[in-house]
C-alpha cells in the first residue's frame, strides 16, 4: 500500500481511531490498585499514542509531499542508490510519458495524492501527448504529463516527474512555435508532485498567463534529489552519481527532443525552493550557456554535506568549495547569469545567508532580491514569492511566438523594476 | 505565545505530563461503567493526544523553520508586500574573451591560396584562465561569397613552435592548408592551444582548488571549464564557427592526446570527435597524476569510465605516436568502447607531414569533407 495512498492514510486514521476506542472499552480492567495495572495504564495510553502519532507522521509526508514512497523514505534495498544505466543505445528513449492528463487551472484545487494519474499505455513513446483528454480542452487548460527521464550523459534514470505543455501548446496558432522551458526542482526531502500540487506551479502560471502578466512556458518539475531518500545536492559525485551533469544536460536533451521547445541562450530557466533553489543557483554559475536564469525561493549558497547526503565531495574539501555559490564568487570570475533569490525577512533561516550571497555578485552576474517582511520555509511563503518571480522570468525568457504575430500577452504591461 | 518561541514546547510538554498523570491517577473513578465516566475517558484522552501531537509538531517546526508565526501556520498572514529588487551593479563593457594578437599568410607551392595563420589571446569568462594560441583559417573562409559556420578543430599541444613537432602551430596550419589546396579535406577553424595553461599542467581537468598545485600563483583549477565552456564560446564569438558538437573535434598529443579524449568523454555535448596517439590513459598525465587521489582517480581513469559510466556519441581515432600500427596500449580502450562510442586507429602518414590523414578523417567525421569524391578516409 502506498505511503501517498488516500487508503494508507484512512487505515492510519482507522487504526488510531480504534486504539483510543479499545482504551476506552478495556479501561476498567486497569482499575485496579496495584503497581501493574499503574503499568498498564501508561501502556495502554502510550499505545493508542503511538497509533495517533503515526497516523499524523502520515498525514503530515503527504500533506507536505516529503516523501513519496516506501522506497523514498527507506531507500530500495536491493538496488543501488542511483540506477547508472551502462551503456545506453541511440534506440533507448530519453523521455517517456507514463500518464497524461488535463492540466490543473487557476482557482480548482489540485487532487491531494500522486495516484490519480492514469498510467497510459505505450510506455515508452512520446506520442502519448494529447492523449490525456480532448483536443478542445487542451486548448483550453493544456496538460500535465507524468514522465520517466533517461540520461544518455549520466546514466541516471528518473521516474514520476512532471511536464506541464501550457493551453497554447495546443493552439494552432502555436503550432510552429517553440516554447521557452522552466526547469523546476523540488526541495529536500520532496517529490515532484508538491510542485504541482503544494506550490501549485502550472495553475499559478496559467493564472498569470490569463492576466496577461507572463507569456507561456513549458515547466519541467523534478524532484532536486535523484535518489531519495539520499539527498544529492545535484552534485557530480567523484566516482559516483553524475547529478549536475544529469540536469544540466540530459533532462535539456531529453526535453528538447521530446517537445516543441526551445535549445538556443535565453530559451531556458531553473527555478527551485530551498534545496532545490540551491541547485538552480548553482547549477546556473556553472552552465551559464544551459541556464542564464535562476530562481532561489528560499534556497542556500553553500555546499552541505550532513547524514541525508552521505560523502558527496569525495572527502574533498577544495570540491565541496567548488560546488559552493559562495566560494565561486570569491574565487572564480562571476558567470554571465541573472538571478532572483528570495527569502523573509522574519522566518527564514536562510535570509541571512542570501544577504551574505547578495553581496558577493559581481559583473558580469546579475542579482535581483525579492524579500518577504515575514514566511517561514513553507509552500504558502513560496506560493506568494511565486508570481513575481514567474514575472521576472517571463520578461527575460524568449517567448513563443505564435504565427503571424508577436508574442501575445505578458511583456507589454511588463515593466522592468 | 508564539509558534516559534522557545517556552511553548515546554509548556506543551508540561501541560501533556499533567494531564498524563491526571488519566493515570483518576483512572479508578473513570474506569465506572456511566455515561459521565466514558464520555471523560474519551476527552481525556483526546487532550493528551492533542497535546502531544501539538508537541511533536512545534518541535519538529522549530527545527525545520516552516512556519515562523501562528498567522502564517493558518494562512492568514499575506506575507507583507515586497517587491523585486535589482541588487548589483550594471555590467560592465563586455570584454572580448579571444583577441587577435598577430596574423601570418600561410604559404603554399604554386600561389595556391593557404589561409592565415592568426595569433589569439583567450580569456576565459568562467575560468579565469588566460591562454594564447593559435587559429588557422581556411582559405574559403577569407574568400568573399555565402558565409557559412565552418567546424573548429581543437588542437592541444604544448610542442613549441618552430620546434619541429607535427603538433606546432605552423605545421599543422601548414598540413592543413596543404590538405585543403590537394582537396583531400574540406575547410576547418583549426584552434592551437597548449595543455599546460597558467603554467600547470592539470591534463584539462578541474583540479580540486586544495590540491598543493595551487597553491603558488593565481589558481588555475578550472581547466576543464576553460576547454569545454569558455573556448566555445570565445571562439564562437570571434570567428563564423559552427556551435553543435557534431562539429568540434579535439587533436592532441601527449597531455594534449589525454585531453582531447578526457573532453570528449565527458563533454559529449560540445565535442563529437578525438584524436589521440595509442596509449593506456588509465590515469591523467603530468602534475594531475600525482595529485589527484581516491575517487577522482577512478574518474579520471579513461578505462573506468567506459566500464562504469555511459558510453558517449563521440568517434575516436588513435594515431600515433610515429609510425606505430595497431591499437597497441590502446587495447582495453578499443575493447571496451562499443555504440553509440566509434573507435578506430591510423597509422600516422610517413614524411613530413604526419598529421595529414589524421586531419582528412577529423574534417569528414566534423562535417567538412573534400569537395569532390576523392578524398580517402584513413583505414
Amino acid at each position: 500500500m502506498g505511503l501517498t495512498s488516500g487508503s494508507f492514510g484512512t487505515l492510519m486514521f482507522i487504526l488510531a481511531a480504534a486504539g483510543i476506542a479499545l482504551v476506552v472499552v478495556f479501561w476498567p480492567l486497569a482499575a485496579r490498585q496495584r503497581p501493574l495495572a499503574m503499568l498498564a495504564r501508561v501502556g495502554m495510553v502510550g499505545l493508542s499514542q503511538l497509533l495517533v502519532i503515526t497516523a499524523f507522521l502520515v498525514y503530515l509526508n503527504s500533506y507536505f509531499g516529503f516523501y513519496a514512497s516506501w522506497s523514498q523514505l527507506l531507500g530500495s534495498g536491493t538496488t543501488p542508490i542511483v540506477k547508472v544505466a551502462r551503456a545506453t543505445g541511440q534506440d533507448e528513449s530519453l523521455l517517456a510519458i507514463t500518464g497524461a492528463e488535463a492540466a490543473p487551472v487557476p482557482g480548482v484545487p489540485v487532487p491531494k495524492t500522486t495516484t490519480h494519474i492514469p498510467v497510459a499505455e505505450g510506455k515508452g513513446s512520446t506520442d502519448l501527448i494529447g492523449r490525456g483528454t480532448t483536443q478542445a480542452a487542451l486548448e483550453q487548460t493544456g496538460e500535465l504529463l507524468e514522465v520517466n527521464i533517461n540520461g544518455q550523459h549520466s546514466g541516471i534514470a528518473v521516474v514520476n516527474d512532471f511536464v506541464y505543455l501550457p493551453p497554447q501548446y495546443f493552439q494552432p496558432a502555436y503550432a510552429s512555435s517553440r516554447f521557452p522551458v522552466l526547469l523546476a526542482l523540488s526541495g529536500y526531502p520532496g517529490s515532484s508532485w508538491s510542485i504541482v500540487s503544494r506550490l501549485k506551479l502550472p495553475a499559478e502560471q496559467e493564472a498569470l498567463v490569463r492576466a496577461g502578466k507572463v507569456r507561456p512556458a513549458v515547466i519541467v518539475m523534478m524532484n532536486a534529489s535523484v535518489a531519495m531518500p539520499r539527498d544529492t545536492e545535484c552534485t557530480n559525485i567523484p566516482g559516483g552519481p553524475q547529478v549536475e551533469t544529469f540536469f544540466s544536460e540530459d533532462v535539456p536533451a531529453a526535453i528538447e527532443r521530446s517537445f516543441r521547445v526551445q535549445s538556443g541562450p535565453g530559451g531556458w530557466a531553473a527555478l527551485g525552493y530551498s534545496t532545490g533553489g540551491f541547485c538552480a543557483v548553482k547549477m546556473a554559475m556553472l552552465n551559464p550557456g544551459q541556464f542564464p536564469l535562476a530562481v532561489s525561493l528560499a534556497g542556500y549558497y553553500q555546499a552541505l554535506q550532513d547524514h541525508t547526503t552521505g560523502d558527496l565531495y569525495g572527502n574533498d574539501k577544495g570540491y565541496q568549495d567548488e560546488n559552493s555559490p559562495d566560494w565561486r564568487l570569491q574565487h572564480l570570475p562571476a558567470p554571465p547569469v541573472s538571478v532572483l533569490v528570495a527569502s523573509s525577512k522574519l522566518g527564514e533561516r536562510t535570509y541571512g545567508g542570501t544577504l551574505h550571497f547578495v553581496t558577493l555578485v559581481r559583473p558580469p552576474m546579475q542579482v535581483y532580491t525579492l524579500y518577504l517582511p515575514q514566511g517561514g520555509h513553507n509552500f504558502g511563503t513560496w506560493g506568494r514569492e511565486l508570481p513575481q518571480s514567474l514575472i521576472w522570468l517571463s520578461m527575460r525568457l524568449t517567448p513563443a511566438v505564435p504565427a503571424g504575430g508577436k508574442a501575445s500577452a505578458g511583456g507589454p504591461s511588463a515593466t522592468r523594476t | 505565545m508564539g509558534l516559534t518561541s522557545p517556552g511553548l514546547p515546554y509548556l506543551l510538554a508540561l501541560l501533556a505530563f499533567v494531564v498524563l498523570l491526571v488519566i493515570v491517577l483518576c483512572w479508578p473513578w473513570l474506569a465506572r461503567l456511566a455515561p459521565l465516566q466514558v464520555g471523560l475517558r474519551i476527552v481525556s484522552l483526546c487532550v493528551l493526544q492533542a497535546l502531544i501531537l501539538g508537541l511533536i509538531f512545534v518541535v519538529v517546526n522549530r527545527s525545520g523553520e516552516f512556519y515562523s508565526s501562528w498567522s502564517d501556520l493558518l494562512g492568514t498572514d499575506d506575507g507583507g508586500h515586497a517587491s523585486v529588487v535589482a541588487a548589483s551593479h550594471l555590467p560592465e563593457a563586455t570584454r572580448h574573451q579571444l583577441t587577435v594578437t598577430g596574423s601570418a599568410t600561410v604559404r603554399l607551392p604554386f600561389g595556391h591560396q593557404g589561409g592565415v595563420l592568426e595569433g589569439i589571446r583567450i580569456s576565459g569568462q568562467l575560468s579565469g584562465i588566460v591562454a594564447t594560441g593559435h587559429v588557422y583559417l581556411p582559405a574559403a573562409y577569407l574568400a568573399r561569397g555565402p558565409h557559412k559556420d565552418y567546424p573548429v578543430l581543437t588542437v592541444i599541444s604544448d610542442a613549441a613552435a618552430g620546434g619541429g613537432s607535427p603538433y606546432s602551430a605552423d605545421r599543422v596550419a601548414q598540413t592543413a592548408a596543404t590538405e585543403i589546396a590537394a582537396n583531400r579535406m574540406g575547410p576547418l577553424i583549426i584552434v592551437m592551444l597548449p595543455a599546460t595553461v597558467n603554467r600547470v599542467d592539470q591534463a584539462c581537468l578541474n583540479l580540486p582548488p586544495t590540491l598543493p598545485a595551487h597553491q603558488v600563483g593565481s589558481p588555475s583549477v578550472q581547466a576543464e571549464t576553460f576547454f569545454a565552456q569558455d573556448l566555445p564560446g570565445a571562439v564562437e564569438a570571434a570567428f563564423r564557427a559552427a556551435s553543435q558538437a557534431s562539429h568540434w573535434g579535439l587533436l592532441g598529443d601527449q597531455t594534449g592526446g589525454y585531453c582531447a579524449l578526457q573532453l570528449a568523454m565527458d563533454n559529449s555535448g560540445v565535442f563529437s570527435a578525438a584524436v589521440a596517439p595509442r596509449g593506456a590513459y588509465t590515469r591523467p598525465p603530468g602534475l594531475a597524476a600525482s595529485r589527484i587521489k581516491g575517487p577522482f582517480a577512478l574518474q579520471d581513469d579513461l578505462i573506468w569510465q567506459l566500464t562504469n559510466l555511459p558510453l558517449q556519441p563521440v568517434s575516436v581515432l588513435f594515431a600515433g605516436p610515429g609510425s606505430a600500427t595497431g591499437a597497441g596500449l590502446a587495447e582495453p580502450f578499443i575493447q571496451l568502447a562499443q555504440r553509440p562510442m566509434r573507435v578506430s586507429t591510423a597509422q600516422l602518414a610517413a614524411g613530413s607531414w604526419p598529421l595529414a590523414r589524421v586531419l582528412d578523417w577529423l574534417a569528414i567525421a566534423l562535417g567538412s569533407p573534400p569537395a569532390s569524391g576523392h578524398g580517402q578516409g584513413t583505414r
